[in-house]
């Protein structure tokens, strides 16, 4: 399952009330608006004295199946 | 299949070596979720967090010395177009050829990684927290994060606890650097002949160095084709593996990478002079090699090591002094351990640390 297929399979299975569709918007590719944070962010990172940034990422898969897609 | 892991490529924006990252064995749902201060995930994060704080302070006062041209410079930077942060190079994949897994062959004289886990296991194996206060220690900080300091010296009397503190700072390593950094190390020991040489020294950490980033093989090949195995092995086998390695730390396509060599007195005598010497010059051609030796408190080491100049090295005696303060940090780190598992009270475990603390006699034992 890709993550655009997950965005759409969210925003079909739940309401308003359980899920911000129009925020779920943003995470679409190519979205503008996440485009822009990136970039920014990128710049901030070429940056002298920069901020100091940690980074973790896990390791252990989710069952993501179990929030969309059980239809 | 519905699992789905967010990658450490998808997972940072920032892709480059700037910005650190760690793994924690976690899904997407507890990354943050945390079930006590002991967990060894919570402690990462907290170290982590630890380190930022302490380096506010330097990293606040550089931005206002030179707030006027940082603020030219950003300017310039937002004109241009796409951020590099994301650019990932993959390396190309190599595939192993019968020629070159005969270099490999004859380049192994041991693999250093049996080596560390025989050693751990003969001295009743790894007390996993024993090595934790290297973590907490200026001049291991200072090492990690300064490139001006790519050297650090690790010096003590016999019995002082060095080769499992080693032991301690690979298993550290491993995990806390970037997929793509290079780890390569090797123990010494005087009563094995495969492993107290200089070129032995040099042929384990070049066997690990190749392993994981294979794209450094053409370094030795050309070499090893006109050659063969007696490269490695004939009387001008240290000059070649030294003029070898040389070239590979000057290789601008080598990652960062961290070197460890434990236990230099135990290499023999007439190959020491050399092996110090080789290491010390390797600091001034090549600023992407870290370097952590260990070795017993003998002035000859110190004078050769002095030449590289005192502000690129860090030297951390292990003594009764540093090794109290460790033991001291050990042993309130398990006390609070047992308490959070007792759940003993203020006063129990006052006690408990007060007697621990008193008949521990600066050993760990």
């Amino acid at each position: 399952m890709s993550q655009v297929e997950m965005l759409d399979v969210a925003r079909k299975e739940y309401q308003d009330d359980k899920v911000q569709s129009e925020v779920l918007k943003v995470l679409q590719p190519g979205n503008e608006f996440l485009q822009d944070v990136v970039d920014q962010f990128g710049k901030t990172r070429r940056e002298p004295n920069k901020a100091v940034v940690a980074c973790f990422y896990e390791l252990k898969p989710s069952n993501v199946g179990k929030f969309v897609g059980r239809n | 299949m519905k699992r789905f892991v967010v990658s450490e490529a998808s997972g940072c924006l920032d892709l480059s070596e700037a910005t650190s990252k760690y793994s924690l064995s976690r899904t997407h749902f507890d990354m943050n979720k945390f079930g006590n201060p002991l967990e060894e995930d919570f402690q990462t994060v907290r170290e982590v967090v630890e380190e930022m704080i302490r380096e506010s302070p330097a990293l606040m006062a550089a931005r206002l010395q030179c707030n006027c041209l940082s603020f030219r410079v950003s300017a310039d930077l937002y004109t241009t177009n796409e951020p590099e942060a994301r650019k990932v190079d993959k390396p190309p994949e190599y595939k192993q050829d019968k020629e070159t897994r005969k270099l490999f062959t004859h380049l192994r004289t041991t693999d250093p990684r049996d080596d560390k886990t025989r050693i751990e296991k003969s001295k009743g194996g790894l007390l996993k927290d024993s090595y934790r206060w290297i973590l907490f220690h200026s001049d291991f900080r200072q090492w990690r994060h300064d490139h001006q300091r790519p050297l650090l010296w690790i010096k003590g009397d016999p019995g002082k606890g060095k080769t499992m503190l080693l032991c301690g700072i690979v298993n550290k390593l491993k995990i806390s650097i970037s997929k793509t950094d290079l780890l390569s190390y090797f123990f010494c020991q005087a009563t094995d002949s495969r492993i107290n040489s200089a070129t032995a020294v040099l042929r384990g950490l070049l066997y690990l160095l190749v392993d994981q980033q294979p794209s450094l093989v053409s370094h030795i090949q050309k070499k090893y084709d006109h050659a063969g195995k007696a490269l490695f092995e004939d009387a001008n086998a240290w000059v070649a593996l030294s003029e070898i390695f040389t070239t590979i730390l000057q290789d601008p396509s080598l990652n960062s990478t961290y070197l460890i060599v434990n236990a230099l007195d135990e290499c023999i005598a007439t190959d020491l002079p050399k092996l110090l010497d080789f290491i010390v010059q390797m600091l001034s051609i090549s600023r992407r090699a870290k370097w952590i030796i260990s070795s017993r408190n003998w002035p000859d080491i110190e004078e050769r090591l002095e030449r590289a100049g005192h502000k690129v090295s860090l030297c951390l005696e292990l003594n009764a002094e540093s090794i109290s303060v460790a033991v001291g940090i050990f042993i309130r780190h398990k006390v609070f351990q047992l308490a959070y598992k007792k759940k003993y009270n203020g006063d129990t475990r006052s006690a408990v640390l007060d007697h621990l603390s008193l008949n521990a006699n600066n050993t760990f034992l």
